[in-house]
């Protein structure tokens, strides 16, 4: 008797029981995801269960959300190149898992190559840098020239065991712990002869993430290559930057851990912030920013409000919030540079097409009128 | 009877609904004295009228009546009380606040709440303003301390306590809102008579004085010139009228009553209560005439003279710009659509039931007919709804529960002219009654027309994204109750495989349907993300839960396609699409995280856990018994089914919905599906 021979792999990846499961375990995902974010916070929940290529439930490793949905983009994509049988009658199913495809590939474009971050401008002021949500960077900043003129590490580098040098500066600084979010007290102990500046006098306590992601991360990093006076262990936080200033060569430098902050290819000045309310109530109806972008010295007046944001080179204003600062109003403008945001309108345009065909196709033949008794019994006798 | 019959006839309740419709319409075009139900207040008068007053509360202009209707449901959860109209329940609060007061109004249903206050118990659970006020005052120490402590960290009675001060505090203000303008003062001093210029034996009210403010500074400056001792008697009279001020003064909190519009040619949307007026210096000719003209109206009512009354009442509202929607306001209060509504759903329901007996014909025709009308009614309340607010159908929960009945029934009506086997009508009813219920109790909660917050203030995507996905869950609630039908009728009527089959294409097509919407729906909804806050999807428990309505169906139309789920396992599975639109629509709100946490609300997570308890016991106890007649491989099920039990009985123990039970429950739906797979590939195993 011959061996049933297995079929291809591209074959295997394209059987619908690949789909299946992993759509349960996404399935199973979404509900502990979700719900984990009670305790912790919707930011946290999303990068360990939606971000993270694995993750862990009670100390056990299981797949992660990216896992998951990349398993299903391959799956999808074997199953229409090679299993699909391309018929008319099975048009709309195609077009609707071509749309898929889009909106998983989408997905993955602005999983790795958009940013997100915030700017806050008074009335009257201007900005041309914004700052990430959640990123970190270690800037070297001269104490006097304008605080975004400066030498910056980004993101990837704070983290511990990294060791910046630079030829422009003899100190060589090495990250010993990074805190996601703790607060500075006084030291309780006697200080040991190493700590330096902010470090000799407080220390950073660890405390739970915040639920809504207002972190203030901190940082202790050490510095060698100067003197005796300035060499040692430093703490730096969010809120409570390190005011010493070291000399190197023959510049001052103080060293400020800070959100990775992002250039503009333009400035932005905000003339007017104003907020409606509905008659009689505290009840906010819109919030409204109007802005100038200004390119070199050529002002272009634009309004941002709720829904109706300001697209610009690539970027995206949003009106986010408002605050009020040194007695004036500020607004506060999400900033969103996505590669990928056409893909969702494209691949919402595209799936529906293919679930309203494959809707018109199936749905005559699913719902129909009850066939006269006669006709029955004759198909009985 | 032919699908053409079938339209034909569908035009006779239509055109009736219509002409209901008009009839409501051109009544309240006619006259604004239909504004309540009957009733007249404590001192004989009919207040009826009083309802066509505007005012203005909550972010937008209303008719008095439909601002009593809310500030009665908010302190009673009940529309009218003591069978008279929210109408003359506020306008005695108005003018007889004191004997308004001794009446039990107060609905208070928590038991420890009561015990806490140290209030008796009845039967009733109501109680009278001026014993919960004694309560409050006794632990007026307490009630500080858990205003004083995070919203959060705060217990259940405590939350209760102070919504209950809060709806009391609102209950005061408003007694006193009109307080400055009854007549209750009377001086028989010719000193006080000449300078405040008051007659003899006449009556006058607060704000006579409030308003000659210049000669009230004058006289107190006057008066504190003297030394004490010295006072005369015109002195001591006038000193007689400072504490009356002084002692009745409410201008701080009585501001609820806004019914004076904002003077013309003033930069402010904001009207004003007749005591926001009393605290002013200066006031336009016409808003003094609009003081006038309410005095007129409380004399009237005090005199008891009804046609003065009335009267005083036209001439007010005729000097007040009447937005458009304010008639139309009035008839969907009096009409009360929604209500008419569910009596339609009932007796089309009882009707039907009654035409599996006998008489099939004609009274299948009656129930489609009432069932028809029922529909109407609820598309017509909806109507006025979007007139009146101005914005699309569904912008609030309340109004998602609503629209979705609105579309079960919408849908139902189209399955039923395609079938005719009752089955759409059937649905429509159970479904369309059962959210009509649901809705009224988020009604009883107090106004449901409030204004929106500032990212749901666009039209263009509430009409888009916040339909459809509504649509969606419509149609994935009909396809989750025709999956009941389907494993009802595989249990009682084994034998009729041509009509299970029929079942089941149905739910097939209903699930489609759901899917085509809830996937628009929920696409539609990361683009308004996308538009408004800079991302498409930012795994917000919102989108999850609409996430979790697209997945599901997707699974299990996937899981039949692919031959994983039987016929049995798909209508089981079906059934939990239910258990997801029910969390994705009130359970994420429970979690109050994320951008979406405007819906907030905490006195539903109960009932929500009964529902999705329910649901899963009827559809694993259904598969149970129909696997258990199939073959022998059901003890996997059976354990599954236990281990649910369990869990339902540890949540009754706890009483409460925690993380455990709820990863429990997760664990438990796929331990048992795991079960079911295997329960089918045996069968499948055994029959190949």
């Amino acid at each position: 008797m011959e061996k049933k021979s297995s079929p291809p792999l591209y074959l295997q990846c394209a059987s619908p029981k690949i789909f299946f499961f992993a759509l349960i375990w996404l399935l199973v995902l979404l509900i502990i995801g979700t719900l984990a974010q009670r305790t912790m916070g919707l930011h946290d929940a999303q990068i360990k269960y939606f971000s993270s290529w694995f993750t862990t439930f009670y100390l056990l490793p299981v797949p992660g959300g990216r896992l998951v949905m990349s398993v299903i983009f391959v799956n999808l994509l074997c199953k229409l190149l090679f299993a699909s049988p391309w018929h008319w009658k099975r048009s709309g199913i195609i077009i609707t898992h071509l749309g898929a495809l889009f909106l998983l590939g989408g997905g993955f474009i602005t999983a790795y190559f958009s940013v997100e971050g915030s700017m806050v401008i008074p009335e009257g002021g201007k900005e041309r840098f914004f700052q990430d949500y959640h990123l970190l960077e270690i800037a070297f900043i001269t104490p006097g020239e304008k605080e975004n003129d400066v030498i910056a590490f980004s993101g990837s580098k704070v983290k511990p065991g990294t060791v910046i040098q630079d030829s422009d500066f003899p100190a060589v600084l090495k990250v010993k712990k990074v805190i996601n979010n703790c607060k500075i007290v006084m030291r309780s102990q006697t200080p040991s002869d190493d700590l330096r500046g902010l470090a000799s006098q407080y220390e950073l306590i660890e405390t739970p993430s915040d639920k809504e992601g207002r972190n203030n991360p901190g940082m202790i990093y050490s510095i060698s290559g100067l003197d005796e006076v300035n060499n040692g262990t430093y703490i730096a936080s969010l809120s409570h930057p390190e005011y010493k200033t070291l000399m190197m060569g023959d510049k001052p430098y103080q060293i400020h851990l800070r959100r990775l902050t992002y250039e503009l290819p333009f400035t932005i000045e905000l003339l007017d912030f104003q907020k409606h309310v509905h008659p009689g109530t505290a009840m906010a109806s819109s919030f409204k920013s109007i802005v100038n972008v200004i390119r070199g010295d050529i002002p272009q007046r634009v309004e941002i409000y709720m829904n109706h944001p300001l697209r610009d080179e690539g970027y995206t204003f949003y009106q986010s919030s408002y605050m009020q600062q040194a007695g004036q109003e500020a607004t506060v403008l999400a900033v969103v540079k996505n590669y990928g945001m056409l893909f969702p309108y494209i691949s919402s345009i595209v799936m529906c097409i293919g679930l309203l065909i494959h809707l018109l196709i199936l749905l005559p033949k699913l719902i129909q009128p009850p066939k006269p008794k006669a006709t029955i019994a004759g198909a009985n006798t | 009877m032919k699908t053409s019959q079938y339209f034909k006839l569908s035009i006779l309740p239509l055109l009736l609904c219509l002409s209901l419709a008009l009839f409501a319409e051109g009544d309240s075009n006619g006259s604004y004295d239909t504004a309540s139900q009957e009733g007249t207040s404590t001192n004989g008068i009919d207040a009826s009228a009083f309802g066509s007053l505007v005012i203005q509360s909550g972010g937008r202009l209303k008719p008095v009546d439909t601002f009593a209707r809310n500030h009665l449901l908010n302190i009673s959860h009940k529309s009218t009380f003591d069978k008279q109209s929210a109408l003359t329940w506020l306008f005695d609060l108005l003018i007889n606040t004191e004997s308004a007061h001794e009446r039990k109004v107060v609905q208070v249903k928590n038991d420890n709440v009561i015990m806490a206050l140290g209030l008796s118990p009845n039967k009733k659970h109501a109680y009278s303003i001026r014993a919960i006020s004694a309560a409050m005052q006794e632990k007026i120490e307490d009630v500080r301390k858990m205003y004083d402590k995070q919203k959060e960290h705060r217990s259940l009675v405590e939350k209760k306590i102070i919504d209950l001060y809060s709806r009391i505090d609102a209950v005061y203000s408003l007694s006193h809102s009109l307080s400055c303008l009854l007549p209750s003062y009377e001086s028989d001093n010719e000193y006080i008579q000449k300078t405040f210029n008051v007659k003899a034996g006449e009556k006058v009210s607060l704000s006579h004085f409030l308003l000659q403010r210049q000669t009230l500074q004058e006289e107190a400056k006057r008066l504190s010139s003297k030394e004490q001792g010295k006072l005369n008697e015109d002195d001591q009279a006038l000193l007689g009228i400072f504490r009356w001020l002084d002692n009745n003064q409410a201008s701080n909190t009585a501001t609820l009553l806004n019914i004076i519009p904002p003077p013309e040619g003033f930069d402010t949307k904001t009207w004003s209560s007749p005591w926001d007026l009393m605290a002013r210096p200066h006031h336009s000719a016409k808003e003094l005439q609009h003081l006038t003209g309410l005095e007129n109206i409380l004399k009237a009512a005090l005199h008891n003279d009804q046609a003065a009354f009335d009267q005083a009442i036209d001439d007010f509202n005729q000097n007040i710009e009447r937005p458009e929607h304010m008639a139309m306001e009035l008839s969907y209060n009096n009409i009360d659509f929604f209500y008419k509504s569910l009596y339609f759903y009932i007796a089309a329901f009882l009707v039907l039931i009654v035409s599996f007996i006998g008489l099939k014909t004609p009274l299948h025709f009656l129930s489609f007919f009432l069932f028809f009308i029922g529909t109407a009614l609820h598309g017509v309340g909806l109507y006025y709804r979007m007139e009146i607010l101005n914005r699309p159908p569904v912008s609030t929960l309340y109004e998602s529960i609503i629209f979705v009945g609105f579309m079960i029934s919408f849908f139902c009506i189209l399955i039923e002219i395609v079938k005719r086997d009752g089955m759409g009508i059937f649905i429509a009813t159970s479904a369309g009654a059962l959210l009509h219920f649901i809705g009224f109790s988020y009604a009883d909660e107090g106004d449901t027309m409030g204004m929106l917050v500032a990212v749901l203030n666009s039209n263009f995507w509430l009409a888009t994204h916040v339909v459809t996905i509504t649509i969606g869950y419509g149609a994935a609630f009909v396809a989750g109750i025709i999956a009941h039908i389907y494993l009802i009728a595989t249990i009682f009527q084994p034998n009729e495989k041509e009509k299970h089959q029929t079942i089941l294409k149905n739910i097939q097509g209903t699930a489609l349907v759901a899917l085509f919407f809830t996937v628009l729906g929920t696409i539609l909804g990361g683009i308004w993300a996308d538009q408004s806050w800079g991302r498409f999807w930012g795994w917000d428990p919102k989108e999850n839960g609409a996430l979790l309505i697209c997945l599901w169906l997707i699974f299990v139309i996937h899981g039949k396609i692919a031959g994983i789920l039987g016929p049995v396992s798909y209508a089981a599975n079906m059934i939990l699409v239910n258990v997801c639109v029910a969390v994705a629509w009130f359970g994420v709100n429970l979690l109050n995280v994320g951008l979406h946490s405007y819906g907030f609300t905490d006195s539903i997570a109960m009932n929500l856990y009964r529902f999705c308890a329910l649901e899963c016991l009827f559809a694993f106890v259904c598969y149970f018994i129909i696997k258990a007649k199939l073959d022998q491989h059901s003890t996997k099920v059976w354990i599954g089914l236990n281990l649910l039990n369990v869990g339902i009985h540890y949540y009754e123990i706890t009483g409460r919905l925690s993380m455990n039970i709820l990863i429990f429950c997760i664990l438990e739906c796929v331990f048992t599906f795991i079960c079911f797979f295997i329960s089918n590939t045996k069968l499948n195993e055994s029959k190949g």
